[in-house]
């Protein structure tokens, strides 16, 4: 009987335990420890606006012109409005993004504000990911469907790609479509991120020549 | 009791000598030393009191107990003295004073023994009396103190402790003289000291402790353990060999303070009574100075003053029989520390077994077991991995996966309740416990590396990270397209279709307003969410257990499904708020079409509707029929120039509002109907056209099982519909309002029927509209670019623009008059030859028609055909055009072909065309594209809106060097691709080859 009582109460204390563990926020305790939540804080933010400047608000607070480099921002997911600094004041539309910023990374807007809401550029951040040794992971999502992506001169698939291993190292990277201007960028891969990457194509103007051939 | 025959002196064992030994401390020394492994022998009168101890010892171990007469002879005989403990103080204990001879023969025995000891080099402690040492003390320095007579106990003490000195100074003896402080102990049955021997005594068998005098003479005191120890301690350190040594508590006490601590100790004494004092030995001020005390020779004292007296009341309780009640809450039990060695490193030592000793442990001297220490260590580091990775994650996933599961059920509740708060707090839940989950399967990682199920693990590792984005695309969704939801809700037509007359003056531009301000969160999140949709697509089910493998493609279907709705709706939201006149009016024209006569942009137009919307809300509704706008535009001799290719294909040269959809380009259409609504007094410009197909219309009263119309006395259902609209075309004359008012009416019904639905039907009428859409029953076209786009995406906007340059596309045009379409079959077979530069295409048509007569709605097939090409090809070949006579002509980009291809009723009919295009002639709208060594062909198949289900062929030859690398479905044989579909929709391949 009494065997008995002990098992169940050892068995109650290590359910209660693992309970316990589950429910313990221990993420959320450490990055607010003094000198360990630096760690936690070591995130970079650049944001760049192609042929123009633009006003940069970050969770509605403001933080200046583009280019612009934020560091120690805590890791976690902001909105981003680019305002493009113009004298034609509806020409140009107010831009947010949703960007994440992930502990020692780099996160990156790189974006070109053209009339009527076009953009062409690239959004990119990394987020954690299970990697085998020395690899490391990409996602892509292009604004114009099934564009093509290439990676160092190599076609891969078509966008949307999603979880694409490989080796760490850096590449270069494009995506093209017809009628569209080619996005070209060099990405880093890394262990233990998966790089993600939102680009936007700028639709090249029609070229009305080949109407009046007949 | 001469044991000198049985002594024998074993090797390596030291001998210990203890002279006077037979009180209780000689009885603890001897205990001490025997239990150290040494031989002792202890000398003393053999009396009843030192006889009690001498038969306790002797269970314990090598202890002889030789009587003083014996003694001379067996010091004499004695082969080796190691250790000489000389308890001068038992004897000066026992009396006051002493005869001559007693002092004499006392002296002897002393210097005898120190001969013998010194003989053998042996260490020499001389135990005498701190007490009377004070005494003699106060006595010399004090001359009104009377001086003790000289056989008194005092005088001996002060005679032996002289021999010694002189001894130790002519010897160099190893010894030294310890005077002892009064002992104190739960052995000690009376106390040497008398004052606190009465002083006890009263507070344990009297109502009230007597002191005598003021009660402020000094007494020593010490426990009989820190003795014992100090004893050993002194004689062992060869620091103390000829020092004379005090050891006793350094605290002196008063005999007031002692009482004091006797009341609060609550003994049986409850108050204290001061006697005056007959002697004049009483000291006021003493001036003693006692020897160093032992604590410079690295004794410790280890008792506390409190435990000591605790124990000798006990004792002096015991002896009165009686027992003492003492509330434990009396006892301040000090906690005692052990310092190991007096080092740093002893200190650290002592820290950490002060951890491990026990707290409630009376023990003062506690040792460290380190084996359990260590098992206890690994007991606990296994028991926390055990916990850590096995038991809690077990737990907590199943935890997680019950949260989770409830509130995914609570979230789709909420949202269907429009309970978005709520619904926004399910999914923090959700978010939150994933994450945990997610942290509790990694912490299970092991199991699976050991199993060696690696590629489980990393499809549980991709299914998190799509769930993770679809969480995080939920969040996005439910803050962008809460406004939607609430305008859907929330919406009340000011306008029905019955009546112009606003009903409501309700607006909606708020709602449309935070759509907008919204509309990036909407963006990410669908972007979010296809990436979900991409990531759990591509989770390998069967890695799972069987258990898990139908949840799983649950959750892969569910997150595809909500993906291609949710992305709809979010792309809708991009330009919903300006098509429904968030700033200003938007007019749009509404085309409802008829099939069974196939027109350009779907059917014969029957009905139209001019809808203006501002604010979100339905300002202006008009509906009337197509013939009636005709007649009141000819009434009014308003006249129009047909476009060129119209009058040429059908010799006319009135062009009247029911032939606006001449143009299979919906926008061209949208342009000429302006000219006609604005004739018609019904504003000057639109923004879009909507063309509404009799099958819509059929679908939803299919899957609404009919609709009650108002007017009509049976319900109209999908089956009975086109009798209805037959029978009323039959008895139509111009000026009739019959076919209007009920198409009116349908249309009112339908709209009310669509806008009451909740969430949940509306996502069922969703499909439909998809379907519709996809079908082009229905079809919409804005000058919204943003909508364009959105429609044109999808190929719901009914334009012809580049993308279909890569196939030609076929439009047909009843001019019968009558619905022959519903009886015709239809096939279309397309054979391409390419390569990089040119491309061949041979398109063939082949129509049966099933009509049985030739009356209406059935009849011959009066086809005006035309065939879109681009307008740089090079036609090679046409077959099956009536009389081989056929326009060619450029219009909209493109090359048309067009000529009459009619079938009879009950016959069939051919039409082939062979035709190609060069990279030359075509430049960036040529279909091939090459980039570095890969080859795309974009093939895109239009589908002519209003057509049924048509059966289409389609093989493509290419250059036998190129490897197929994408098919998209396509079977491929050789250098060949080749599918058999029906085309129901545009139709897009999208296939790539390498070159190399």
């Amino acid at each position: 009987m009494k065997n008995f009582k002990t098992a169940i109460l050892i068995t109650t204390t290590l359910l209660a335990l693992s309970v316990l563990i589950y429910f313990l926020p221990t993420d959320g305790l450490i990055n607010k420890l003094p000198i360990i939540n630096r760690f936690y804080n070591n995130t970079t933010l650049e944001i760049i606006s192609i042929n123009g400047k633009a006003k940069v608000s970050i969770d509605n607070v403001e933080y200046g012109e583009t280019p612009l480099t934020i560091n120690d921002l805590d890791q976690g997911e902001y909105t981003v409005t680019l305002e493009r600094i113009s004298n034609t004041e509806t020409f140009y539309n107010k831009q947010t993004f949703n960007i994440k910023l992930t502990k020692n990374t780099t996160s990156r807007i790189e974006i070109e504000i053209g009339p009527a809401g076009i953009l062409h550029g690239s959004i990119l951040y990394y987020t954690p990911q299970n990697n085998k040794r020395n690899t490391g992971t990409l996602s892509i999502l292009c604004d114009v469907d099934t564009s093509k992506i290439y990676i160092d001169d190599e076609y891969v698939k078509q966008t949307p790609l999603t979880k694409h291993e490989l080796p760490v190292k850096e590449y270069d990277l494009q995506i093209i479509t017809n009628n569209y201007e080619t996005l070209d960028l060099p990405i880093l891969i890394e262990n233990g991120y998966m790089l993600n990457i939102k680009a936007y194509l700028f639709p090249i103007p029609v070229n009305f020549d080949n109407a009046n051939d007949e | 009791m001469n044991n000198k025959n049985h002594f024998k002196i074993k090797a390596q064992v030291p001998i210990s000598i203890i002279i006077h030994g037979g009180n209780y401390l000689g009885y603890l020394l001897a205990q001490t030393l025997v239990e150290q492994g040494s031989q002792v022998v202890i000398i003393d009168k053999y009396t009843n009191s030192t006889k009690k101890y001498a038969n306790q010892l002797k269970k314990k171990g090598d202890v002889t107990f030789i009587n003083f007469k014996g003694a001379k002879p067996f010091l004499e005989n004695l082969g080796r003295i190691d250790y000489l403990y000389y308890n001068l103080n038992n004897k000066l204990e026992q009396e006051d004073s002493f005869t001559s001879k007693t002092f004499l023969t006392e002296t002897d025995t002393l210097n005898l023994s120190l001969k013998y000891a010194q003989k053998f080099k042996a260490k020499i402690t001389i135990l005498t009396s701190l007490r009377l040492n004070r005494e003699l003390s106060n006595t010399i320095n004090r001359n009104d103190v009377t001086q003790p007579s000289p056989y008194s106990n005092i005088e001996l003490q002060k005679y032996c402790e002289n021999l010694t000195a002189e001894f130790r100074d002519q010897t160099k003896a190893n010894l030294r003289i310890i005077r002892m402080g009064t002992i104190l102990g739960n052995g000690i049955e009376k106390i040497s000291d008398p004052i606190l021997h009465n002083l006890i005594s009263d507070g344990t068998s009297k109502n009230q402790i007597n002191i005598v005098g003021e009660g402020l003479d000094i007494h020593n005191i010490i426990d009989e353990n820190d003795a014992i120890y100090g004893i050993l301690k002194l004689t062992f350190s060869d620091k103390t060999r000829g020092e004379v040594i005090t050891l006793t508590n350094k605290t002196d006490l008063t005999t007031l303070s002692i009482a004091y601590k006797l009341l609060e100790l609550n003994v049986t004494a409850q108050t204290i009574k001061f006697v005056p004092s007959k002697s004049t030995n009483l000291v006021l001020q003493d001036l003693y100075l006692p020897a160093p005390n032992a604590s410079k020779y690295g004794w410790k004292q280890q008792g506390q003053l409190e435990t000591t007296l605790i124990n000798q009341i006990h004792k002096y309780y015991e002896r009165h029989d009686q027992k003492w009640d003492i509330s434990s809450k009396k006892i301040s039990q000090k906690k005692t520390s052990t310092l190991e060695i007096a080092t740093t490193k002893g200190k650290i030592m002592n820290m950490i077994k002060n951890i491990f000793k026990k707290k409630d442990s009376g023990k003062i001297f506690t040792e460290i077991n380190y084996g359990k220490m260590s098992l206890n260590l690994l007991l606990v580091t296994l028991s926390f991995l055990f916990i850590y990775f096995l038991l809690s994650p077990i737990v907590g996933i199943g935890i997680g996966g019950t949260i989770i599961a409830s509130n995914t059920d609570k979230l789709k509740a909420n949202i269907s309740s429009y309970d978005f708060d709520e619904a926004r707090s399910n999914l923090d839940t959700i978010e939150n416990h994933l994450g945990r989950v997610k942290h509790n399967t990694n912490r299970l990682n092991w199991i699976f590396v050991l199993l060696n199920k690696t590629n489980l693990l990393s499809e549980i590792d991709t299914l998190f990270l799509g769930l993770d984005y679809a969480i995080d695309s939920g969040d996005d969704l439910l803050a962008g397209l809460e406004p939607l939801a609430y305008y859907i809700k929330d919406f009340q037509p000011a306008i029905n279709f019955d009546s112009s007359t606003p009903s409501t003056t309700r607006e909606y531009r708020d709602y449309l307003n935070n759509i907008e301000e919204n509309l990036y969160l909407t963006n990410d999140g669908t972007y979010k969410l296809k990436l979900a949709n991409e990531v759990i697509s591509s989770v390998v089910v069967e890695y799972f257990p069987q258990t898990f493998q139908d949840d799983i493609l649950n959750l892969k279907s569910s997150i595809t499904e909500a993906t291609t709705s949710l992305g709809s709706i979010s792309s809708i939201s991009n330009f919903l708020p300006k098509i429904l006149g968030n700033t200003e009016r938007k007019r749009f024209l509404i085309l409802l079409q008829n099939e069974g006569e196939i027109r350009s942009t779907g059917g014969w137009i029957s009905s139209y509707a001019i809808v203006g919307i501002e604010g979100g809300q339905i300002r202006e509704l008009f509906v009337d029929d197509i013939y009636n706008a005709d007649g009141t535009l000819r009434i009014q001799n308003k006249t129009f120039t047909p476009p060129q290719s119209l009058a040429n294909s059908l010799e006319i040269t009135d062009y009247s509002f029911s032939l606006v959809n001449w143009y299979p380009d919906l926008y061209e259409v949208l342009l000429e109907s302006e000219t006609f609504v604005n004739a018609l007094g019904k504003g000057d410009d639109l923004d879009g056209v909507i063309t509404i197909d009799i099958a819509f219309i059929q679908k939803l009263l299919e899957k609404w099982d009919g609709i009650e119309v108002p007017g009509e006395s049976e319900l109209i259902t999908s089956e009975n519909l086109y009798s209805k609209i037959f029978k009323m075309h039959e008895e139509f004359t111009p000026g009739s309002t019959t076919k209007s008012t009920f198409l009116a009416n349908l249309a009112n019904e339908t709209v009310t029927k669509i806008l009451s639905s909740d969430f949940s039907e509306y996502s069922n009428i969703a499909s439909i509209f998809e379907e519709s859409l996809n079908e082009k029953h229905l079809q919409a076209v804005f000058k919204n670019n943003e909508a364009t786009q959105f429609f044109d995406d999808k190929n719901w906007d009914g334009q012809l623009d580049s993308k279909y340059l890569s196939a030609p596309i076929s439009i047909d045009w009843n001019w019968g008059g009558n619905k022959a379409n519903l009886y015709l079959k239809k096939d279309h077979s397309l054979n391409i030859v390419l390569d990089e530069k040119v491309i061949t295409y041979t398109y063939e048509i082949n129509v049966v028609n099933e009509s049985k007569k030739d009356v209406y709605p059935e009849g011959r097939y009066e086809n005006y055909l035309r065939i879109y090409i681009p307008s740089g090809s090079k036609v090679l070949s046409i077959a099956g055009i009536e009389n081989n006579e056929y326009d060619i002509y450029n219009e909209n980009g493109f090359k048309v072909v067009g000529g009459w291809f009619n079938t009879d009723i009950q016959d069939s009919n051919t039409f082939i065309i062979k035709y190609k295009v060069t990279k030359s002639d075509l430049g960036t709208y040529f279909p091939v594209s090459m980039l570095n060594d890969n080859a795309f062909f974009d093939l895109n198949i239009f589908k002519q809106p209003g057509s049924k289900q048509e059966s289409y062929v389609l093989n493509i030859l290419y250059p036998e060097d190129w490897n197929i690398l994408e098919s998209d479905d396509l079977t491929s044989i050789s250098n060949q691709l080749t599918r058999r579909f029906d085309l129901v929709s545009d139709t897009q391949f999208d296939i790539s080859w390498t070159t190399l």
